[in-house]
């Protein structure tokens, strides 16, 4: 599966925005309006997915690209029999907009930064729902939370093709577009 | 051959390979490029159907290999191409291509991959593909007009083959990246590659629009090969909703708006091919017909000379300007992007880029600077220096078709900078002057011009991407000047030359110069001058061009002007509210802080007005941040106030009395993360601090390297990510190593006192307060 979402129609959600600002909730973001416009200017939303059975392993699980040992995913995958593996991003144009921020001004830049990544959160949201149409599903799972390593992130971007939507990973399994996200999300019966 | 073949006839390429494969028991998942070595037959088998369906090019099963991904890539194309060679053995009218894709990762420096890296990578596969005798070389589904460049130079410096690339585009009709079609004609034209098009991602009516621009802006056999209509999942398998007839169908009218080369993407077989060729091989050929355009290119778009008159902002050149010389000297980046922004923002087409400075090393400078410059502004650059050298790696590493400033009628010139454009690619500034100076006279001064046109012509440069200056000269010292060089751009119009001039010289020597050559400006656009470099700060200027525009039927319903006026206006009423300077950087506001320095200097000491005005400041919202009552939000734009308080102090500070302490800092290498980093500068650059940063990604080599020529003995250093701590550790050992008096702090998401300790750095900065304390202690 692959899709867009317009990225006009996303709104981060406020508590995440302010903790990712390191403000308390409801005090005033300097800039905000204008800084929001530029982003979703910038930002070309875009995801992929696929629908996989997991193979439950004595030491961990196998969603279709090797096994994957994380005791933090079985826990919240456990009594599923499928899973969506999801990848979003805001596209390339975020970033250029956050290294023309750096060089301009370092207050816009936090601020931008932390919008995008709560913007991504909420693009992961709509990509989800869009995905999942009426299936129930676990939360989202990530590499990088608790035990499951970031080191899966090739295998998992490889199998979801997830060139198609312009994420890259650089050697040090960091994704390019910055603000992409993956995710794992188990499929409740 | 094939060089000879696409001018007469249409040809063919195959269709999928990753798709026909799944077919014949490839695992989905699993690359199609492993069945060279396991499987040749099925290869074999795959080319001879696409054969027998009567395509005349395949494709070499060598996608994705490359050295990074395979240690046994030779061996891997070796069969690929044995598999090929195979297929074609007694065939006539069947040609290899050999095939080669992305790498899969992004270049610098949005990406990590290193341009002339991924140049080696291809070269290594272009190398082999011309010693295993391929026919010719096609580079595909390339959504990155970077990579496309570094592919192309690949097989250029290993091959003397024919280059086909083909791009993917996305709906809305770019490349990943950005790239429109007209982009990328611009800077495979310029590289001089053989044919052109587009691949995958897309069915054939969704192509059609694409091939329609591509046939607009190209002289160059267009290749067009479509996947199988768009894919959806079915039962859980991808599979691709347009049929062989449907799709020969679509590829009729591709052939008839343009599409010279035919063939199938993902999702297509034998059957497509054969339906494809049955339906257009007895369609009327052409090529596209030449294009007389000159354009030059950036990231995204191209511009095009001739329409409206352009402007190239000069003001990325240091000559006569202190501020940008000291930048130079420091090596600050961040101010020459903000010069190329703020100039892009003020309504430039085109970014003039001159970095030459005696003391400074030009060459590493331009290569940083256009780099910098072309990840986040969107405009073509005119590449400027005196220096061959320095032009010839600009050009290499330019994302684009670029403007190039310049030649002259010099043989020595014009022998040192037309192989260059040949290579590259790229619009040339021609100035009208040789060995025997500038000619006095409008005549003398076309005459040189013809003669680098003619000298152009033997380098396969065509006399359109020649845009003559017939240099402006002070009207102050010769009283003709003016005239002569207005004459000069008649006459080069009129056969048939774009001219370009710098305008602002011809003002030099006068006082209020810019009533002068803003005047000039107009005189010479009457003329049919094409472009000025020029200063888009300067309202005389931006006024006479807008109103050129408007008065000369460029400028429909003079909207941009009315735009302009619009924008204009409001300026002289909103004046900076009148605060006092504390307050200013309180508020944080950036405007008011700098107006209020300005009034406080007239009644201070500028040290008095930083010790007694800024630095309390700064302290209580420092404090009122450390007690959580500010936030870092806040604490950023106090800190930017003070910045711009700063800059007034500074121009009245004798050298001398500034502290001269300083702070180098660097994201290491590895990590792209800077905003701790520039949260830190900014922080200590409010405090006076002089900072040089060396932004992200930053080697440990090039940290010492820098550390020990500006003598700074105080290094910060940045890392957000647990797999990047090491690169910290080295980069500590060896700054140690090169310098025992060398003082790092270390800061980041991921360390911690213990941390901090571990890799050996002398302290730990939990937060950009942290990291000021540090430095006031530091030098006490």
């Amino acid at each position: 599966m692959i899709g867009a979402i317009e990225s006009a129609v996303l709104r981060p959600a406020q508590g995440e925005l302010h903790a990712r600002l390191q403000i308390p909730k409801g005090a005033e973001i300097p800039h905000l309006q204008e800084q929001m416009a530029a982003l979703q200017e910038a930002a070309n939303c875009r995801w992929c997915a696929q629908r996989v059975p997991i193979l439950w392993q004595e030491d961990g699980v196998d969603l279709g690209f090797g096994l994957i040992q994380s005791k933090n995913l079985a826990k919240n995958l456990s009594g599923c029999k499928e899973a969506f593996l999801i990848a979003v991003t805001l596209g390339l144009e975020v970033d250029r907009l956050l290294l023309r921020l750096s060089a301009q001004s370092s207050a816009r830049h936090f601020i931008t930064d932390g919008l995008a990544s709560a913007l991504a959160e909420a693009a992961c949201d709509a990509a989800e729902a869009q995905i999942k149409g009426k299936l129930t599903c676990k939360p989202r799972f990530s590499p990088g939370y608790g035990d499951l390593p970031l080191s899966m992130q090739q295998a998992l971007l490889q199998f979801l093709r997830a060139d198609r939507i312009g994420i890259t990973l650089t050697k040090n399994t960091l994704m390019v577009p910055q603000k992409s996200i993956t995710a794992i999300m188990g499929i409740m019966q | 051959m094939i060089r000879k073949l696409i001018q007469t006839k249409r040809l063919y390429f195959d269709g999928g390979t990753g798709t026909v494969l799944q077919q014949m028991g490839l695992e989905p998942g699993s690359p199609p490029e492993s069945w060279n070595l396991s499987h040749p037959e099925k290869i074999i088998a795959l080319h001879r159907a696409y054969l027998d369906a009567g395509c005349n090019i395949i494709k070499t099963n060598t996608f994705g290999i490359n050295r990074d991904k395979y240690e046994n890539y030779q061996q891997m194309i070796r069969a690929a191409m044995d598999c090929a060679k195979e297929a074609v053995r007694g065939r006539e009218d069947a040609y290899i291509a050999f095939d080669i894709g992305p790498t899969g990762r992004l270049l610098q420096p949005l990406g990590d991959l290193p341009f002339e890296e991924a140049v080696a990578l291809y070269a290594a596969n272009m190398k082999l593909a011309a010693e295993l005798g391929a026919d010719l070389i096609l580079i595909e589904t390339m959504n990155d007009s970077y990579e496309t460049k570094a592919a192309v130079l690949a097989a250029k410096e290993q091959t003397d083959l024919p280059i086909f690339v083909t791009n993917v585009y996305d709906a809305s009709g770019k490349l990943m990246t950005g790239a429109d079609p007209a982009a990328m004609v611009a800077l495979l034209e310029g590289l001089g590659v053989d044919a052109l098009g587009i691949n995958c991602s897309l069915g054939p009516a969704q192509m059609l629009g694409l091939v329609e621009q591509l046939a607009a802006e190209t002289g160059l056999p267009i290749i067009v090969n479509p996947n199988a209509g768009l894919p959806k999942v079915e039962d859980g398998k991808t599979v691709f909703t347009v049929g062989p007839e449907e799709f020969a169908a679509a590829m009729e009218q591709i052939a008839q708006k343009g599409g010279c080369i035919l063939g199938g993407c993902c999702g297509t077989n034998p059957d497509y091919i054969r339906a494809l060729i049955e339906r257009t091989d007895r369609l009327p050929y052409a090529l596209p017909e030449k294009k007389e355009k000159t354009v030059v290119s950036s990231y995204t778009h191209r511009v095009e000379v001739g329409a409206i008159p352009l402007l190239i902002g000069e003001r990325i050149n240091p000559t006569g300007k202190p501020k940008l010389k000291e930048a130079l000297r420091q090596g600050d980046l961040q101010y020459i992007l903000n010069e190329g922004i703020r100039q892009a923002d003020a309504g430039v087409q085109i970014l003039d880029v001159n970095v030459g400075l005696p003391e400074i090393d030009e060459q590493k400078m331009m290569k940083e600077a256009v780099c910098a410059l072309q990840a986040v502004c969107d405009l073509p650059l005119q590449l400027d220096s005196s220096n061959p050298a320095v032009l010839a790696e600009a050009m290499r590493i330019y994302n684009g078709k670029p403007l190039i400033n310049s030649v002259n009628g010099e043989a020595e010139s014009m022998e040192a900078i037309f192989p260059l454009v040949q290579k590259y690619g790229g619009a040339v500034i021609a100035l009208t002057m040789d060995r025997s100076g500038i000619p006095a006279t409008a005549e003398g001064r076309l005459a040189i011009a013809r003669k680098i046109a003619q000298k152009a012509a033997d380098y396969g440069i065509p006399k359109k991407d020649l845009i003559v200056d017939p240099l402006a000269m002070a009207v102050s010292s010769d009283p003709m000047s003016a005239l002569t060089t207005l004459e000069a751009v008649r006459l080069l119009r009129e056969d048939g030359f774009y001219t370009s001039l710098g305008v602002s010289n011809i003002s030099f020597g006068l006082p209020a110069r810019e009533k002068i050559h803003s005047n000039f400006f107009t005189c010479a656009m009457e003329r049919g001058l094409n472009c000025a470099i020029m200063n888009p700060f300067s309202a005389a200027m931006m006024d006479a061009w807008f109103a050129f525009r408007a008065l000369h039927n460029m400028d429909p319903a003079c909207e941009s002007y009315i735009r302009y006026a619009d924008n204009a206006a409001p300026a002289e009423t909103s004046a900076p509210q009148r605060v006092d300077l504390p307050y200013a950087i309180l508020k944080g506001m950036k405007e008011e802080a700098s107006a209020a320095a300005r009034a406080a200097l007239m009644e201070m000491e500028p040290l008095a007005v930083i010790n007694e005005q800024i630095i309390p400041a700064l302290n209580e919202i420092g404090a009122a941040f450390e007690q959580k009552k500010a936030y870092l939000p806040q604490l950023l734009m106090s800190a930017e106030a003070a910045n711009a308080a700063f800059e007034q102090v500074k121009e009245k500070l004798p050298a001398a009395a500034s502290s001269g302490h300083s702070v180098l800092l660097a994201t290491v290498q590895g990590d792209i993360h800077d905003i701790g980093k520039n949260i830190v500068r900014v922080m200590l650059e409010s405090y006076g601090f002089t900072v040089y940063d060396l932004g992200r990604d930053v080697s440990p080599e090039t940290i010492v390297q820098a550390a020990l020529e500006r003598n700074c003995k105080l290094v910060g250093l940045s890392a957000l990510m647990t797999t990047t701590v090491p690169a910290m550790a080295e980069t500590i050992r060896q700054l140690r190593a090169a310098d025992p008096t060398i003082k790092v702090m270390v800061g980041g998401a991921v360390l911690t006192e213990e941390y901090a300790a571990m890799i050996h750095a002398d302290h730990y900065a939990a937060d950009a307060i942290g990291a000021v304390r540090i430095a006031e202690k530091f030098y006490q």
